[in-house]
């Protein structure tokens, strides 16, 4: 959690949280065995895993500030609503326990943020490219980006990724990218590990942190990178494009739950750290970095109109605008790639998950790391 | 191996065939014997088989059934059910083991009765599900279970197959899911046989 939200919701709220960073499988395992051992928890793409575990509980809509938006907005359908149907297929607790799109009073997790990643790469570095050349996935496994190229190291973002790439490279369609095949996961990996005994890969990152010094050490000229490490970068001076590929982009979305062991005044404050997420204010902040919250009107009242021309409207910076400490990280006149929330979000092709084949991902992906 | 069970390399080339034969073992590419992991794939293929051949087999084996032995398999779930519907581990064991063993084995067809145990899996995963995950909750296993008990008690062998095959798709479903969380928990707990090393 970025400590300007860290800080504001413990003022508003009165109440100290302590704010626990798990991210690794150690975190997840955690969550799933020990529900009492958190209250709260924001959840990128487990979900459906968390649910299944039970170990969160479901959310009445009734005691949610947003309950009737989201109720509306899962019953639209339309516009926002629809490109987003992978946060609302499955956000309903339905009569048999299981989560599906019918609008009920119980939902398992909180909506909050989302967005769509894709890779950078530096122009100014870049291989002679075709003319009118799209922007593609297929350039990470590109051999003219060869010795320059940047992968995240986790398997499950990586793998889509990848997905992606090796179709490109392989011209192969794959069945479903967001659920692939033990087939599928060893043409890539097999791929993959052919490219990198062939010094294809510069390296590898586990934290943002890593990525940024990937880049700026130089020799990483491409490479996926989420939107708060590209505001770093671009504040620091780089040149940077975000690129919008022909494939579509890779979505993600961050929900907030409430622990199954919650119970008494630990629930009654749970509930009050959803509402006040729903207020808007952390939306507003967090877009600074380039994320979208669930309702974007709630956070256009926290947000500069130059702002929220320039994050949701995809209008060119009519000055200079700030991110999330107030350093300058959009240089007047500059346009967001992608353009507004409505066409980026819609470039969501497939989104972070954990597929079926999840333990047969992480064999074969740590076996093209350690290869 | 051949040191651990002080076994001939006969012996234990054989156990490896068959192994490999039940699809449990695998030859990597640098070949050596895999074991695992388990993958929804396995499952699925293992779930078209056995939703076909056990609600065979219940019919079949039906009329041999003893009915006292029924019912108190039969309150052994209700228990179970007015209990929360969390079992714990071996009192889920030995429910699933009332239908999906004790309920199939007075079995004329041995060749069924022989296929059975090896499509079994989405037991196996619903046993280590309710080992590592704290709030399991089996509510609807139990009802499907006791639905097929009820068919049996009644007689009607056909209902019973009928009810036994939505129970077994049910659970597959639940069985995927559940895998999915397994899958993030690495190898097995414990200390594994010394002739097994890790790979991953």
């Amino acid at each position: 959690m970025v400590p300007q939200v860290r800080d504001r919701v413990q003022k508003d709220l009165g109440f100290e949280i302590e704010f626990v960073v798990l991210d690794s499988t150690q975190g997840l395992q955690r969550v799933v065995t020990r529900p009492e051992s958190f209250d709260i928890y924001h959840q990128w793409h487990t979900s459906d895993l968390i649910w299944t575990a039970r170990c969160i509980q479901g959310i009445d809509l009734n005691r949610l500030d947003a309950g009737a938006r989201i109720r509306a907005a899962a019953l639209a359908g339309t516009g926002a609503g629809r490109s987003m149907h992978t946060i609302f297929d499955r956000l309903f607790v339905q009569g048999d326990g299981r989560l599906g799109a019918a609008p009920t009073d119980t939902i398992a997790v909180m909506p909050a943020l989302h967005g769509v990643d894709g890779f950078v790469w530096r122009p100014e570095r870049a291989p002679a490219l075709r003319r009118g050349e799209a922007e593609s996935w297929g350039w990470l496994l590109d051999p003219r980006w060869a010795g320059h190229v940047g992968l995240i190291a986790d398997p499950v973002l990586g793998m889509i990724e990848a997905a992606m790439a090796t179709e490109v490279q392989l011209g192969e369609p794959f069945g479903d990218i967001g659920n692939l095949t033990i087939e599928e996961v060893d043409t890539i990996t097999d791929f993959l590990i052919h490219k990198k005994k062939i010094g294809h890969f510069k390296g590898f990152w586990n934290s943002q942190a890593e990525a940024i010094r990937l880049m700026q050490r130089g020799s990483v000229t491409i490479q996926s990178l989420f939107s708060p490490a590209v505001s770093q970068l671009r504040a620091q001076g780089m040149e940077l494009t975000v690129a919008s590929p022909a494939e579509g982009c890779r979505g993600w979305h961050s929900d907030i739950c409430i622990s199954a062991a919650a119970e008494g005044d630990a629930l009654d404050a749970a509930y009050d750290y959803l509402n006040w997420w729903s207020n808007g204010w952390a939306g507003a902040c967090l877009s600074r970095q380039g994320y979208y919250f669930i309702f974007p009107e709630l956070v256009r009242g926290h947000l500069a109109p130059e702002e929220w021309d320039y994050w949701y409207d995809g209008q060119p910076a009519a000055r200079a605008l700030p991110g999330l400490s107030g350093e300058i990280t959009i240089h007047e006149g500059h346009r967001r790639e992608g353009g507004s929330y409505r066409e980026r979000m819609s470039s969501a092709r497939v989104w972070n998950t954990f597929m079926d084949e999840h333990t047969h991902i992480t064999r074969r992906w740590g076996e093209f790391l350690s290869a | 191996m051949c040191k651990h069970f002080g076994v001939s390399r006969t012996v234990t080339r054989e156990v490896l065939t068959r192994l490999h034969e039940r699809g449990l073992i695998a030859k990597s590419r640098a070949s050596h014997w895999i074991a695992g992991p388990l993958s929804a794939q396995m499952l699925d293929e293992l779930h078209d088989l056995r939703r076909l051949m056990e609600p065979l087999a219940l019919r079949r084996a039906a009329k041999q059934r003893e009915h006292r032995r029924l019912l108190d398999m039969r309150d052994r779930v209700q228990a179970a059910l007015d209990a929360g519907g969390q079992p714990a581990p071996d009192e889920l064991d030995a429910i699933e083991t009332d239908l999906h063993e004790t309920c199939v084995a007075p079995q004329p067809n041995q060749r069924l009765a022989a296929a059975l145990p090896a499509l079994r899996l989405s037991i196996v995963i619903n046993r280590q599900f309710t080992r590592h995950v704290a709030r399991h909750q089996e509510g609807a296993l139990l009802t499907e279970h006791r639905l097929v008990l009820d068919h049996l008690i009644a007689g009607d062998a056909d209902g019973a197959a009928a009810a036994l095959r939505f129970h077994l798709d049910a659970d597959h479903a639940r069985a995927r899911e559940r895998l999915k969380v397994l899958s993030v928990f690495g190898g097995p707990d414990g200390e594994t046989a010394p002739y097994l090393t890790r790979v991953v």
